[in-house]
């Protein structure tokens, strides 16, 4: 995809703009995906510092798909590894690392992070109103409900949503160049 | 995988938006019936409850609040110090300025960045074939030997090593000996047309004609085998430890591990035997079997074969692995040393995927940002901190 091309480009150019769209895009879900194994002011460290050291060290992507891939690898690496230094919270490492296949579990994070990434990224870019509606209809909101909580008219909601779902498509097709490598 | 997990994401994000096809839904209840886990994470992920809960969270995170402590995280302190005393005391500041400038290039001079020289260099094509007189052919990608012995020939741009068929089955079996030092790698094709790529540090002594009965070579190192099928002449591998009897098959050995010898099955079959032992332990695709070298004992698990074949390819596949692990696989392919100043660090656990014929600084450089570790090259030394 051109725009992805574009982007890990300027990103290996410490283009100060493609780290602001790593942020806007990845960020929030890169956080999420690094409190599956700690808290969250924790992952909040963990992402900017592994962000930081992207940028520091001049690491070089060569396709979208990579770039994802080495983040959550990253992310899980750093976050595994200060538990591990991190004696007192002992008995919760060995818990969260034997819960069933880690690699396993490690898909399934991946997968709900990207999962939401779509929906955040979707959100982000819709008009307040359209926002708040689609929130609710993902929170398993029936349409009479949205229109009563939001003193809106049912077809209101109708369209309102409609709109959501043109975008998300179009957006779903942009967003799904992801190669995993697990 | 990768193209399948792409299309999971896909179906579910349509699911949750209500606007699945009818073969997407089929395609959807396949994956979902696949596994009962897969069903398990499908009912949790689109939760109204889970829906909630991210977009809650979501509130708390501010990633432009974080883009701000980036970019104040990023720009370098020097030249901030530079700008503000240059505003002060401008003229007076020049020659302290080069001064400043002329320590600064020094002290980037000595820290290690990708463009630092250093006499480490990725593995190459190259081995050392040795006659049954004892006579050795040095070989590599850019040097043909002047002469070959009859009935082997060089093939392609990496001088793979071929042994023609041999037309003479009165001719006496010889032993040739193909090894590769650290830092080599070697492809060779056997009299039967069985193809094996040897790793860096291994040796593969073969006949140059396989008996009527049965075929036999012998192993150390690491190597991957892809056996010419043949019916009537059971391939054998034979190692310090272990016998493997191939059914025409590919899979993979490693001997230089520190305590076992490694068969991984890519497909096809084949049988271990720990030698002195008369039972034959059959291994199926994408098993492994682990000889303990002093116990003798063998243990035979379910691996991501493709993992332990990475190698071939010209990947480092690591898999939550310890440090010391792929330190001892890059000091064999970068023939490099590696000295821990803090034994701790060898516990550090790493995954990704790096290529093997990368400037070693880029390798160490992608496991340094990852991991709380840090390297040092002195001359043909990895120094981890």
């Amino acid at each position: 995809m051109q725009n992805d091309e574009q982007f890990i480009e300027a990103l290996n150019n410490k283009n100060v703009s493609a780290y602001h769209t790593l942020f806007k895009d990845y960020y929030v879900s890169l956080v999420m995906y690094a409190m599956h194994y700690v808290g969250q002011e924790e992952a909040k460290d963990i992402v900017q510092d592994l962000i930081v050291s992207i940028w520091e060290k001049n690491i070089q992507f060569s396709s979208i798909g990579s770039f994802r891939t080495f983040l959550y690898t990253a992310i899980k690496n750093r976050s595994i590894n200060y538990l591990k230094h991190k004696k007192a919270e002992s008995n919760y490492i060995s818990h969260a690392l034997h819960q069933g296949s880690a690699e396993e579990q490690e898909l399934y994070g991946i997968m709900e992070e990207e999962i939401y990434r779509i929906f955040f990224h979707v959100v982000d870019n819709l008009p307040q109103r359209c926002q708040e509606i689609f929130k609710l209809h993902l929170e398993g909101k029936k349409e009479e409900e949205i229109a009563s909580l939001l003193q809106i008219s049912i077809s209101t909601v109708k369209s309102q949503k409609q709109k959501a779902f043109h975008r998300l498509k179009d957006e779903l097709g942009e967003l799904l160049s992801i190669i995993f490598f697990i | 995988m990768e193209v399948k997990m792409q299309e999971i994401i896909k179906l579910i994000v349509l699911h949750m938006q209500g606007d699945l096809s009818e073969t997407q839904q089929k395609e959807l209840d396949r994956w979902l019936n696949a596994n009962p886990r897969n069903r398990d994470f499908f009912h949790q992920v689109t939760s109204r409850e889970k829906a909630k809960e991210k977009f809650l969270i979501k509130e708390h995170i501010n990633s432009e609040k974080a883009f701000r402590q980036f970019s104040s995280n990023i720009r370098p302190a020097r030249i901030r110090y530079i700008r503000k005393i240059s505003i002060y005391a401008a003229i007076l500041i020049l020659p302290v300025l080069l001064s400043i400038f002329i320590l600064i290039r020094q002290h980037e001079g000595t820290s290690r960045s990708a463009s630092t020289e250093t006499p480490i260099t990725p593995g190459k094509t190259k081995a050392i074939l040795t006659l049954a007189q004892g006579e050795t052919i040095e070989l590599s990608a850019d040097r043909s030997p002047a002469s070959l012995p009859s009935g082997l020939h060089l093939k392609g741009q990496e001088n793979e090593l071929i042994y023609n068929p041999s037309d003479s089955p009165k001719q006496d079996i010889q032993y040739h000996e193909l090894a590769t030092p650290r830092g080599g790698e070697y492809k060779i094709t056997l009299p039967d047309g069985t193809f094996v790529h040897l790793n860096a540090g291994t040796k593969l002594k073969f006949p140059t004609r396989f008996d009527t009965s049965k075929r036999e070579i012998f192993l150390s190192g690491e190597a991957y085998f892809e056996v010419a099928k043949d019916n009537a002449r059971p391939f054998y591998v034979i190692t310090d430890i272990a016998k493997i009897k191939v059914h025409g098959t590919a899979f993979n050995v490693n001997t230089l591990l520190n305590h076992q010898t490694q068969t991984t099955l890519i497909q096809g079959s084949v049988g271990i035997f720990v030698q002195g032992d008369k039972q034959e332990h059959m291994l199926k695709p994408s098993q492994q079997a682990e000889i303990d070298n002093t116990t003798k004992t063998i243990s035979i698990r379910e691996v991501d074969a493709s993992s332990y074949i990475a190698w071939k390819n010209g990947v480092f596949q690591f898999d939550d692995e310890r440090l010391e692990s792929i330190m001892d696989k890059l000091a064999l392919w970068y023939d490099v040393n590696v000295f821990y100043q803090n034994d701790a660090a060898k516990d550090i656990r790493f995954t990704g995927y790096l290529k093997r014929y990368d400037d070693i600084n880029i390798i160490l450089n992608a496991i340094e940002t990852t991991v709380s570790a840090s390297f040092r090259i002195k001359e043909k030394t990895i120094i981890i901190n």
